[in-house]
């Protein structure tokens, strides 16, 4: 390429700037042809038809019509020019034919923080397309050839759980009834509004399909710019190579679409493919359901005819969209570092579902614009799931009284075990944070009993990798992390196989001088006082409030006060406590949760939770005293306290209602979790030291440290200040 | 010139005299230089003239009805917005944005705005946005205006309000500013983007000045390395020719060969490819250079095509 100087007047052209290179996009607003076409047709035949119009008149409207769309079709389309030289890139733009509110947009490549590369693709038109598909053309084309119209599949599915309950089988035959006695009248035109609707719905979708790449680029304030129109590639390559001030290599090998730079090797990779489990499971029913269809294979052997042919067609078109939408449900997402950058690849899931081929979008991040990373791993259940599990229990052990059979109460354990096991999931989060606040993060979740069996089999190399491709490995994830910061030799390797904790030292080189250590920040590791007494109390309440309700529902009150007690007791058993190692330039910040063995044994697992930030991106670091913390929610719980014991003095306890009973226990179990919580908030009230830090990566707040001046001070030593 | 002789006495009453150099020096740092300066003056006669006879008529309608007080505050609103000053200091460090404005001039405030030239992202000149502030509050003022005209009964009060919603009409298309072209600046930390000259324009020479200081002041910072110890060398045309090309141009001294080994380095072609590249020179010129340059043993015939060894 002969390298000239821009020269194009309405660019402005500064010193020393060369011209690269110059394309003219036009931008179509699919969204206001549609509403403005569809708007002007509504109108016009409304017109038409309500008033009674002569000919000349009916002429009158549709002209008028078309003129108003002649007007307004400036609005339709944009014409873009762009102008990319050596320091920065030059847009113009003006609605067509109309010159009067056009821009001039000069994006400064110096503070490019990432160009996004993705294919584009016209959603409606594809949508429509596909919909139109399979809502007319396939079932209006089958409804010809058999006389009979296929019902749609969520309907089908509640026709087969209607069955399983009402055991009423002539329900389906009734609608199909129904359904032919409205269709029989079209049964001549079918054929002739399925090509119909068949050839509008192949252009719409050939015309939606993607064959160029968008231009979406964003500055490191977070200023965005994006032209909803393919641009030519040849754009994209060059602005990825001047964006970043280095040469693009084609490498064959390299299949991403961002191409690599000169001197860029590849470090590590990572992946992850997350399964979309309802839509696998809603496409699974659906290809069972439609099993019948499958005589059709044999029938086109015995009979073979055109119609039977068309109706195979027909079923093997169907079979495919279900196949795909199964093998689709899977969504991956890729990160790769190299010496220079780190690249993202994330599947644009709903897009190569329709398609029928994966379609990412692709960024990139140098490595002097990340601020920071987070990695967190921990099991759990959602709160909500807890009361859910007790309810089920409850539920079945009352229905049991009732109909004097243990069945019930069994079935309902069964249940409540499977609804545990189901809900309890390990979540594992890796995410980058960009100057500009985009957040690059790769993450998975997994039933927890799942994530313990990969360990285990995590040495048979084959199985592992296909029965767990979503999970991602402690080895990789320090793999990424190090490179990014340029650690080499780092403290601890995690490719160990048994290794399934990332500790902090993994990111920490054996060169790098550790300046400050603070360790197990936080709260005392526990109060034995503070548990006894919450035991003591609670026993005492206990025992009061179950000679005080009538006799039938003591075990269930009695059984779910020993659950809280022996929960708040695990509760206090687990030690939760922060730590920071501050190095040269960076901070790493490490939330840790480790459970005593016998709180294990009830379920709780692990917590790890480490975040690095660059120190350039801390912004200020805040000490302060602080007291009184959660003295509302103690306020209210107090309150809480007190109505109920004066519901329970001021009440008698003469009647056996069930359900004024049911009332008492609710009451009684909800006075017993507010002593619980206002006991624990009782401890948080003592006056102490915190320190917040924030940064441009969100606040990390420590409750408790213990001498602010060091810390101080090691940190202006840290940042090459002293 | 009557026109201009009354703005300038009307400015003159209202902000004083100033010069703009000489505001500039005060405000210059140390070490720094003063590169241009513009002085934006929005001045609307009109409205003036019609916000004055609005105010006074309702002062007189006041004592009819109280309704007629919402017309006084819809004048001194106009007011405010008929004469605005922006004083714009580009210097080659900053861009200093200082507005001036009655409301100022009466609370005695000073607003002024410093941009450090290093942190522009987007340069942009296009319509200026809309002033929503003074679309909402014009189209809020004509509905109550209209509901207003339907209660009352009083048939001057109606010629008066019916007025005013004319003018209520001139400020919804003066909040919607379609004749008027402002240069946005995006600046990392700020959310919003900065406007220059949003009610009266600014010249596109004023964009080429700082467009100009913008790219001179980046040029000057070197490119630095990163913490990470990586280094990666950085070129400021990396289109050009990569590092091996160059290496092997600094051998050659021919410069034919020279720029064959640029043309191959930058379009991945063969030898086909070449010869339409080099259109001016003959065929048996190309094949020549070309074969003395593969036994040399720069140039390797690869999958078809030419590369650099």
């Amino acid at each position: 390429m002969n390298i000239v100087d821009l020269k194009i007047k309405w660019t402005n052209p500064i010193k020393h700037e060369k011209f690269i290179y110059k394309v003219d996009v036009n931008e179509l607003y699919h969204n206001r042809i549609l509403i403005t076409l569809s708007l002007e047709l509504i109108i016009s035949i409304a017109i038409i038809i309500g008033f009674d119009l002569n000919f000349s008149q009916k002429i009158l409207v549709i002209f008028s019509a078309i003129i108003i769309f002649l007007l307004t079709s400036p609005f339709f389309m944009k014409v873009w020019e762009i102008v990319l030289s050596n320091k920065r890139l030059i847009l113009r733009n003006k609605y067509l034919n109309v010159g009067r509110f056009s821009s001039l947009i000069s994006f400064n490549l110096n503070h490019l923080d990432t160009q996004i590369s993705t294919p584009r693709i016209k959603v409606i038109p594809l949508i429509t397309g596909f919909s139109i598909m399979f809502s007319y053309t396939i079932p209006l084309l089958e409804f010809h050839y058999t006389g009979k119209i296929s019902l749609p599949m969520l309907v089908k599915i509640f026709f087969i759980f209607d069955n399983f309950i009402k055991t009423i089988d002539e329900i389906e035959q009734i609608a199909f009834a129904i359904m032919n006695y409205l269709l029989t009248p079209f049964y001549g035109v079918a054929i002739v509004f399925s090509l119909i609707s068949g050839i509008i719905s192949i252009l719409l979708i050939v015309f939606g399909l993607p064959r160029r790449t968008t231009l979406i680029i964003s500055s490191t304030g977070g200023h965005k710019l994006s032209i909803n129109t393919g641009i030519p590639k040849k754009l994209s390559e060059y602005l990825s190579g001047i964006g970043r001030k280095h040469r693009v290599v084609y490498n064959k090998d390299w299949t991403w679409d961002l191409p690599l730079l000169d001197g860029e090797i590849i470090q590590s990779k990572a992946a992850v493919g997350l399964i979309d489990r309802k839509t696998q499971i809603l496409g699974v029913i659906s290809l069972l359901l439609s099993l019948e269809s499958f005589n059709r294979f044999i029938v086109i052997f015995k009979d073979p005819s055109m119609k039977n042919f068309i109706l195979l067609l027909i079923t093997i078109t169907n079979l495919s969209m279900m196949i795909i939408s199964i093998s689709f449900a899977k969504k991956f997402s890729r990160i790769c570092t190299t010496n220079h950058r780190i690249m993202y690849q994330d599947e644009r899931k709903v897009i190569s579902g329709i398609y029928g081929k994966r379609i990412y979008s692709y960024s990139d991040l140098p490595y002097e614009n990340i601020r920071g990373f987070s990695y967190s791993n921990y099991s759990g259940l959602e709160i909500s799931i807890i009361p859910a599990i007790f309810l089920i229990i409850s539920a079945g052990f009352s229905f049991s009284l009732i109909f004097l059979n243990n069945f019930v109460f069994i079935i309902s354990i069964y249940i409540a075990i499977i609804f545990f096991a189901l809900n309890y999931r390990t979540y594992t989060n890796l995410s980058f944070a960009s100057l500009s606040g985009k957040i690059y993060s790769i993450n998975y979740r997994l039933l927890a009993f799942m994530v313990s069996i990969s360990h285990r089999i995590e040495k048979i190399d084959n199985l592992y990798n296909r029965l767990f491709p979503n999970l991602l490995s402690e080895g990789s994830v320090q793999k990424i992390v190090n490179n990014i910061h340029g650690v080499n030799n780092p403290v601890l390797d995690m490719n160990i196989p048994s290794l399934h904790e990332i500790d902090v030292h993994a990111f920490i080189d054996k060169d790098e001088e550790i300046i400050g250590k603070w360790e197990k920040m936080g709260h005392h590791k526990y109060h034995r006082e503070s548990i006894i007494l919450g035991f003591v109390i609670s026993l005492i309440t206990m025992i009061i409030f179950t000679f005080k309700i009538a006799r039938p529902y003591n075990i269930v009150f009695l059984v779910f006060s020993l659950l809280m007690i022996i929960y708040m007791t695990i509760q206090k058993l687990v030690i939760r406590y922060n730590s920071f190692i501050l190095l040269k330039n960076r901070l790493l910040y490490v939330v840790k949760t480790t459970p005593r063995n016998f709180a294990r044994v009830f379920g709780i697992l692990p917590v790890n939770k480490i975040n690095g930030v660059n120190l350039e991106h801390l912004n200020l670091s805040r000490f302060k005293i602080i007291y009184g913390q959660g003295y509302k929610k103690l306020s209210i719980y107090l309150i809480i306290i007190t109505l109920c014991t004066l519901f329970f003095v001021s009440s008698s306890n003469d009647s056996n209602v069930l359900l004024e009973n049911a009332f008492y226990i609710t009451i009684a179990l909800v006075m017993i979790f507010s002593i619980f919580n206002s006991i624990q908030l009782i401890a948080l009230l003592i006056p102490r030291y915190g320190l917040s830090l924030y940064t441009r990566f969100g606040e990390i707040m420590v409750s408790y440290i213990k001498d602010p001046k060091d810390f101080n001070i090691k940190l202006s030593k840290a940042r090459g200040l002293s | 010139m009557m026109r201009y002789k009354l703005r300038n006495k009307l400015t003159g009453i209202i902000f004083g005299k100033y010069d703009l150099k000489k505001i500039a020096k005060n405000k210059l740092v140390h070490d720094e230089k003063f590169v241009s300066g513009l002085e934006i003056i929005y001045y609307n006669e009109i409205m003036i003239f019609i916000s004055i006879v609005i105010g006074l008529l309702s002062i007189l309608f006041t004592f009819n009805s109280l309704f007629a007080i919402i017309p006084l505050i819809i004048s001194m609103y106009l007011i405010f917005l008929s004469l605005e000053l922006e004083l714009i200091f580009l210097t080659d460090e900053r861009i200093i944005i200082e507005k001036r404005g009655i409301l100022e001039k009466i609370l005695n405030t000073q607003s002024e705005l410093s941009l450090s030239l290093d942190q522009i992202a987007v340069l942009k000149y296009s319509r200026a946005p809309f002033h929503r502030q003074l679309l909402y509050i014009s189209l809020i003022g004509l509905i109550i205006n209209f509901i207003i005209i339907s209660v009352i009964s009083d048939l001057l009060l109606i010629l008066f309000l019916s007025a005013i919603s004319f003018v209520l009409f001139y400020m919804l298309w003066f909040g919607l500013r379609l004749n008027k072209r402002s240069i946005e600046l995006s600046v990392i930390g700020i959310n919003l983007p900065v406007g220059i000259g949003r009610s009266k324009g600014a010249p596109m020479s004023f964009l080429v000045d700082i467009q100009e200081m913008v790219f001179e002041r980046i040029h000057h910072i070197s490119h630095s390395d990163t913490d990470s110890g990586i280094k990666y060398q950085v070129s400021e045309f990396p289109l050009q020719f990569s590092s091996k090309a160059k290496a092997i141009i600094e051998k050659l001294k021919d410069p034919f060969q020279q720029h064959l080994i640029k043309v191959i380095d930058q379009n991945n072609i063969n030898i086909d490819g070449l010869y339409l590249h080099c259109h001016r020179f003959e065929k048996s010129v190309i094949d020549k250079t070309i074969q003395e340059l593969k036994h040399k043993n720069l140039i390797v015939e690869k999958d078809d095509k030419l590369v650099i060894k």
